[in-house]
């Protein structure tokens, strides 16, 4: 009897649980808004080509000099770089390298901190010691520094190798969160009684601790995507972040700060699209946190 | 609980062994002479290229370079800059200025932070609330380089309010602006830190249990609520304390704060050994503290979780 | 729990204040005054002149060199009285003028230099400077390949009086005069107490120049200076203080004049574009002998090609980048040498206007282009911009596939020179000549072994033997008549583009006046005026 409850119950709780974030997900507003313009901005990262083209000057690279640093006009509704390129089609094309590194170091971080931090919370003493102290290695260096010492001995700085190297400081940081909030969780009274009720200690993880625990590492992690564009920037501002020729809002804005006195166009615009990017990811995560926090 | 400590303090070690060879190894990763790039205006003659290495030991093999630099580092000394200019000097003089940014930073992070963390927890839903939210993410959102020569820009340049660079102003006026912009990051984190985690507990159980009993609402809030929202920004904060110390770079070459975020920086430029290692063991040190006193706060703070 | 609250809170509290006591060393304000200005350095990496690779702007105020160069480009003794030469070039006589004085009183004579350059030239002192001295007799003895040398002095070096010197040379230089210039730092004289404790000496320099130090040089803060009562120049100091403030950011320093807390700063190269109006009519040239090539290598395929070198000379629109990227500061180069450098001969560059036509045609002629054209630049030298214009242009006015691509660090750039790995594009490229000769650009740069640390490795045996009859030359007209000639034999065979020519402006602040530097492009601090 008690063994057909514990198999019957805990799936339908789960998806229960599911249903009504999802009903109330469904209801706010600032979750529409947060997730459209993600989706445009990612859909723009996916297929930079059909949007670039809407005023009718698409190509990144077709630039005059004659035209450096002008303002907004027809045709060039973002004005034009000091290099007399369109500003709107590298803004357009600047998203794709800048979200690709933002989701990637993300996923990469996640991918490794979920669940480590969760097994070094849950079963503690040795399993916890070994992971935080190789959590320690990575994260015994300052992100920055760490950063532009990995990335000053690549050959090439791409996409994939600032997204690696920022993924190896960042991961710590949130299987740390993860393994605090694991900890919290264990101590739960339907926690223990799932374990006394015979569970074993994966299922306690997968149904139990991870969808109570995640939620801190959820608003950490899209407050991560933002800042990792924003590092990325921060990086190519340092000289070793992504490099010419490639296309990034980083790279945008590093240059726009030497002369935003002049052309603040330069800096505002692919500033407008990062911050939309940061202020999208957030919001959803922070709306995604209230749909599974809020008691019923 | 001495037990515990001193187990953690070995485990740092073998970390802090592990990481100082890492940084060793990736400094000789670095591709490129850092002689001849010592001077790229003026090229030295090649007979000075080769008497320079020679002087800082780079014709000797990897392995012989590291244990010569371990053997003097045992005996005290933690070897000179390209310039002759002694590491260890170059340190004393430099760390100074990045912990006084840092704590300047750390200052804003935890006034400013926890601070308007409860307010809009407290205010939740409403216009304070969502200001504090779009604020934050507003400042997240903006590459800190970006928001620090605007910054500099508006209120060094133009209203003249704070200097525009060095330290000749001393503390705090000189660290005020930058080690704002240092901590804005991590301050937005933190009122977001503590406004989830004390909006969640603002609902739980124990509060309306304190609500039923007729406890004062400043009471409920100091002693109960915040209490319990305190162990994620702890957490946060005294980790963060490392990040900023270790993140000062940008902030202290837009405002020509003459720390050791710009030394490790330009050692790493320049591909000086004893320099990125030496300040780097620093910074690592003080990560590994912070993570034992960080786990140790845990014990401290919340009585369920055991150390042994 | 309570307890618990409070002691965490308190140990929060303690790891604060903690870090607040290791940082509270408080440090002095200063404040400008009416007889003082501030001039925006970097940290200099020595202030040893012979050790110096970047302390120009400290030691033009501490030291006066032996010759310096008047706005005709004719030389002007200075501390020298006279630098005479017999044995068709190969011996110079160089007498000093009397009643000089070290900042700490001791007397410049032919000694402090004689010994100054031997320790300069020896070669386990590893000093920057010692290739300046490489021509002297003797040279060889103090760096020998391997080993201690045998012997502290160059033989080539005899007191013939308290105030005489010879220098014997290895081989013929009739530029020698022009070398003792100012920003050849070798050859400036040291006080004896500079050799007892040179570590002592570089925080504290002692020379024989216009300003003397006001204690020690506060490292990565400032260098204080204040005017020497004794000095035996021609230009005594009009303000009797001279500090230089350390940046870290060539930019900081920049927006700290705009913001009138220090007087005097170079301008960034990513502000070129609007220090004129940032700054209306506080600016003023150093001039000078600075330019920038786009070298090819001409060891790799297709770059042999001469048409093709031309037509990517032809390709690129000087004036456009020069207008567009640094508001007109820049001059593009129309010849191999600035017309600023002795010798230097304006507009004898046949492909350095721009004009696509022929561009096209020339690039037809040479058999087009295949693959993609890859221009390797220094990276984080500021310089991106404009070779990503001039990939934009190769590409649209050659109709062909470019891109520019700068290298990961700046030490990685000379290895890939020296690794003979930039091969599928022209490479970044810049010379400063360290003393006005246009003997010192062409042998500096364009021919080897120069050319190998600027990646064209090009080599041309002729116009090696021209420079040499320069070198031997008895009067400096017949000597610029030999380097240009072997100018026009390295342009005819075209190895390297020139592209601008960089005259390198600084700004002022309103409080200071009477600002402007040198033919040697170093500020002249002595005639700087402070208002009220």
């Amino acid at each position: 009897m008690a063994v057909f409850e514990r198999e019957a119950l805990a799936p339908s709780e789960a998806l229960a649980r599911r249903i009504t974030i999802w009903s109330r997900l469904r209801k706010r507003p600032l979750f529409w808004l947060a997730f459209s313009i993600a989706a445009v901005l990612v859909l723009i990262a996916i297929a930079p080509g059909a949007f670039a083209g809407w005023f009718g000057h698409g190509d990144p690279l077709a630039c005059d000099l004659t035209d450096s640093g002008r303002g907004p006009g027809g045709g060039h509704p973002f004005g034009f770089d000091i290099q007399g390129c369109d500003v709107y089609a590298n803004v357009v094309y600047g998203a794709r390298d800048s979200i690709s590194i933002g989701l990637l170091v993300t996923a990469l971080s996640l991918v490794a901190a979920v669940p480590l931090g969760c097994l070094a919370g849950y079963y503690g003493r040795l399993i916890d010691a070994l992971l935080s102290r190789v959590a320690d290695i990575f994260f015994g260096f300052p992100f920055l520094l760490g950063a532009v010492v990995i990335l000053s001995t690549f050959r090439l700085r791409d996409v994939v190798s600032v997204s690696v190297t920022l993924a190896l400081f960042i991961w710590p940081v949130l299987a740390r969160l993860m393994r605090a909030s694991v900890l919290q969780v264990k101590q739960l009274e339907y926690v223990e009684a799932a374990r006394s009720l015979g569970a074993s200690d994966a299922r306690i993880i997968r149904h139990h601790i991870l969808p109570n625990a995640i939620a801190p590492v959820i608003v950490i992690s899209t407050i991560t995507v933002g800042s990792v564009i924003a590092a990325e920037a921060a990086l190519t501002f340092l000289g070793v972040g992504l490099q010419y020729p490639a296309i990034s809002w980083g790279l945008q804005l590093a240059q726009a700060q030497t002369n935003f006195q002049q052309h603040p166009h330069l800096l505002i615009f692919p500033g407008l699209f990062l911050s939309a990017t940061v202020f999208s990811f957030i919001l959803l995560g922070e709306t995604l946190q209230n749909a599974i926090d809020a008691r019923a | 609980m001495g037990s515990y400590v001193v187990r953690r303090l070995l485990q740092a070690l073998v970390v802090f062994v592990g990481v100082t060879m890492l940084i060793y190894g990736a400094v000789f990763l670095l591709p490129g002479d850092p002689i001849r790039a010592l001077s790229p205006n003026r090229p030295l003659p090649p007979n000075v290229v080769a008497q320079l290495r020679h002087q800082f030991d780079l014709d000797a093999p990897i392995w012989q370079q590291y244990l010569n630099y371990v053997g003097n580092v045992v005996r005290g000394n933690l070897g000179t800059d390209f310039f002759g200019r002694p590491v260890l000097g170059l340190m004393k003089e430099r760390w100074p200025v990045t912990l006084r940014l840092a704590a300047t930073a750390w200052f804003f992070e935890i006034v400013l932070g926890v601070g308007l963390g409860v307010w809009a927890a407290l205010r939740r839903g409403r216009v304070a609330d969502y200001t504090i939210l779009g604020a934050g993410i507003a400042i997240i959102s903006i590459p800190a380089f970006v928001l620090a020569f605007t910054a500099q820009l508006l209120l060094g340049v133009q209203a003249g309010v704070f200097p525009v660079a060095g330290t000749q102003d001393g503390w705090p006026m000189s660290y005020v602006l930058p080690g704002f912009i240092l901590g804005a990051f991590g301050l937005a984190s933190v009122s977001r830190l503590v406004r989830s985690t004390m909006a969640e507990n603002l609902q739980a159980d124990y509060i309306r249990t304190a609500h039923a009993k007729g406890a004062s609402p400043a009471r409920i809030v100091l002693r109960h609520a915040l209490r319990n929202s305190l162990i994620p920004a702890v957490t946060y904060l005294a980790l963060d304390l490392g990040t900023l110390l270790g993140g000062t770079v940008i902030v202290e070459g837009i405002f020509n704060l003459p720390g050791v975020g710009q030394l490790l920086f330009s050692g790493i430029q320049q591909q000086n050994g004893p320099v990125i290692v030496g300040v780097s063991t620093t910074l690592v040190l003080i990560f590994l503290l912070l993570n034992l006193v960080v786990d140790l706060l845990y014990a401290v703070l919340d009585p369920r979780i055991r150390l042994d | 729990m309570h307890k618990r609250l409070a002691l965490s809170s308190a140990a929060l509290a303690l790891i604060g204040a903690a870090v607040l006591v290791v940082s509270t060393v408080a440090s002095a304000s200063s404040r400008a005054s009416s007889d003082t200005f501030s001039v925006a350095s970097l940290e200099p990496n020595s202030l040893i002149p012979g050790k110096s690779t970047d302390g120009e702007l400290a030691l033009a105020a501490l030291f006066t060199p032996l010759v310096g160069m008047d706005a005709k480009g004719h030389l002007r003794y200075l501390q020298a009285k006279s630098v005479v030469s017999s044995d068709h070039a190969k011996t110079w006589t160089i007498t000093i003028r009397k009643g000089w004085t070290f900042h700490n009183g001791e007397p410049v004579t032919a000694q402090s230099y004689v010994d100054a350059w031997n320790y300069n030239a020896y070669g386990p002192h590893a000093f920057a400077t010692s290739g300046q001295l490489s021509n002297i007799v003797g040279y060889a003895a103090l760096n020998p390949k391997s080993g201690k040398p045998s012997t502290t002095r160059m033989s080539g070096l005899k007191v013939l009086g308290r105030y005489v010197f010879r220098v014997r040379l290895s081989a013929p230089d009739s530029q020698f005069p022009y070398e003792l210039t100012a920003n050849q730092w070798g050859f400036y004289p040291l006080p004896k107490s500079a050799y007892a404790d040179l570590k002592a000496y570089n925080e504290k320099p002692i020379g024989d120049g216009p300003y003397q130090m006001n204690g020690s040089w506060q490292h990565d803060q400032s260098i204080g200076m204040t005017a020497y009562p004794r000095y035996a120049g021609p230009d005594k100091p009009k303000t009797k203080n001279l500090v230089f403030k350390i940046f870290s950011s060539v930019d900081t320093a920049y927006t700290d004049v705009q913001a009138g807390n220090t007087d005097m700063a170079s301008v960034p190269g990513d502000k070129l574009s609007q220090f004129e109006k940032d700054f209306p009519g506080r600016f003023f040239s150093r001039g000078g002998q600075n330019i920038e090539y786009l070298g090819f290598p001409l060891f790799a395929k297709p770059w042999q090609n001469k048409k093709l070198r031309e037509a990517i000379s032809l390709a690129i629109d000087r004036r456009a980048i020069d207008k567009a990227l640094f508001g007109g500061a820049y001059q593009p180069a129309d010849s191999f040498l600035p017309a600023t450098t002795p010798g230097g001969d304006p507009h004898s560059c046949r492909y350095c206007r721009f004009d696509p036509v022929a561009a096209k045609r020339l690039l037809r002629e040479a058999g087009g282009f295949e693959g993609t054209m890859v221009v390797n630049y220094l990276g984080g030298w500021g310089i991106d911009q404009e070779y990503q214009a001039i990939a934009n242009q190769l590409r649209q006015n050659l109709g062909i596939k470019v891109t520019a691509q700068p290298s990961v660090t700046i030490s990685a750039y000379y290895t890939n020179i020296a690794k003979k790995a930039y091969r599928s594009g022209p490479i970044y490229d810049s010379a400063s000549a360290p003393y006005p000769s246009a003997r010192a650009l062409i042998t500096q740069n364009l021919l080897p072994p120069s050319s190998f640390q600027s990646g064209t490795y090009y080599a041309n045996a002729a116009a090696q033997r021209l420079v040499s009859a320069g070198d031997r030359a008895s009067t400096p007209a017949a000597a610029i008549r030999a380097y240009q000639k072997a100018e026009a034999l390295i342009q005819a065979d075209f190895p390297t583009i020139p592209l601008f020519f960089l005259p390198s402006p600084m700004v002022y602040s309103s409080r200071i006046s009477n600002v402007k530097a040198d033919a040697l492009t170093n500020p002249i601090y002595t005639a700087v005026t402070v208002k009220g």
